[in-house]
């Protein structure tokens, strides 16, 4: 029992102190620069495809933003409608009189399949991924596109900023989700810089149209099964900070959970439906996602036996004693945190709505 | 309670949250694509 306890503690220390600090070494000794920008006149051509369901509130808003990006290229705008049920088609009427952008209906089968649709009608040459909620930074466009003159690169991923990080949050978990997020952040960035980073921002990311396939139905983490395609085949994904969308944080606990529910549903999925993944020699980021995606599924379980096996421990020496007691302790501060974020919960109509699958499913 | 006891409380319990969310997504994938739908 001794073992399987130090055996935990290891498995918890290395996720969250041990690979980040490895990978701070890693990228301080043998970092791959990006050689970045075109020429005047050479700018890719892109499609910024963004899937919707009933975001009829936000489309017309998020289109003007999409349009007002500076870019030297060409772009084309996609919008997919989801199956929506609400005024989607009238919103954007005026767009798609004058060209704007392209509307495309299809009937609701999830985001993966309106992505489908959506690249299937795409003519530019890297595809520019987009949710309805965000809005992008000026530099998004270029800052993005840019990373593409590398040829080792397929895709590029955008920084998400949620309003927690600059504590104008009013959720009521801000300071968790803040915590987490630039730790997170972190470790894309620091991905990125030695080779590549595990996946990308739904809200905010590049691909080249030629690395696109179609994903299947039931895909929950399109923003991670497209880009980790990509690497499979041994392109880059990097992490570009410049290009930068806004969100904001989840309003409060229960919300939160759902959508880390969902993002840590979809880390499992992807190893059924990508094993190559786990494969040392078939995955050139093998160690970085061992050590990050899977890690994060087996901590939780590595803490319920630290847990279990410090407390059936405890009689036997000081330090199991010291471990439960210290773990009892944090798990009563998590019980305070509960009962903060019970207290300060406020109905917020914007979160309350039922988001479809083709919300983003940031932050993870 | 002190502002920084309040914050270490919700970071705490963030933690606790996220990875309670692991275990539970695996259970709620077992149920099929409709619980995502």
């Amino acid at each position: 029992m001794g073992i399987l306890f130090w055996a935990s503690v290891f498995a918890i220390v290395y996720v969250y102190v041990g690979y980040p600090a490895l990978l701070a070494a890693w990228a301080r000794l043998a970092p791959r620069p990006v050689n970045k920008g075109f020429a005047a006149g050479s700018w890719p051509s892109i499609s910024i495809v963004l899937a919707a369901r009933n975001e009829a509130a936000r489309l017309p808003g998020r289109v003007a933003n999409l349009l007002n990006l500076p870019y030297e290229g060409s772009r084309e705008i996609i919008v997919v409608s989801d199956g929506s049920t609400d005024q989607t088609r009238a919103a954007l009427a005026g767009y798609c009189e004058r060209g704007a952008i392209r509307l495309i209906e299809v009937p609701a089968g999830g985001k993966p399949l309106a992505l489908n649709a959506g690249v299937a009608a795409a003519t530019g040459e890297l595809i520019v991924f987009a949710d309805a909620r965000q809005r992008f930074c000026d530099r998004a466009l270029t800052a993005l596109a840019a990373n593409f003159a590398d040829p080792a690169v397929g895709g590029a991923t955008g920084e998400l900023m949620l309003d927690c990080e600059s504590g104008e949050s009013t959720s009521t978990i801000g300071d968790g989700v803040g915590v987490y997020w630039k730790y997170e952040k972190w470790l894309r960035r620091n991905e990125g810089a030695i080779w590549s980073t595990l996946g990308a921002t739904g809200a905010i990311y590049a691909l080249r149209r030629s690395l696109w396939q179609p994903l299947p139905a039931e895909t929950l983490l399109d923003d991670v099964l497209a880009p980790m395609r990509a690497v499979l085949s041994g392109w880059r994904v990097v992490f570009e900070e410049e290009a930068t969308a806004e969100d904001r944080t989840a309003p409060d606990a229960a919300a939160e959970a759902r959508r880390k529910r969902r993002t840590l549903a979809g880390n499992y999925q992807i190893l059924a439906q990508a094993p190559r993944l786990l494969v040392p020699f078939a995955n050139p980021v093998w160690l970085q996602y061992l050590s990050h995606k899977v890690g994060r599924l087996l901590v939780p379980w590595a803490l319920l036996t630290v847990f279990a096996t410090s407390a059936a421990l405890a009689a036997t020496s000081w330090t199991y004693a010291a471990a439960f007691v210290a773990q009892a302790a944090f798990y009563g501060l998590a019980v305070v945190g509960a009962w903060l974020d019970a207290r300060d919960r406020q109905p917020d109509e914007r979160f309350q709505r039922k988001l479809p699958v083709a919300a983003s499913k940031e932050a993870r | 309670m002190t502002s920084a006891l309040k914050r270490a409380a919700r970071i705490a319990f963030t933690f606790v949250m996220m990875n309670y969310s692991a275990l539970a997504g695996l259970f709620a994938l077992r149920r099929g694509r409709k619980v995502w739908k």
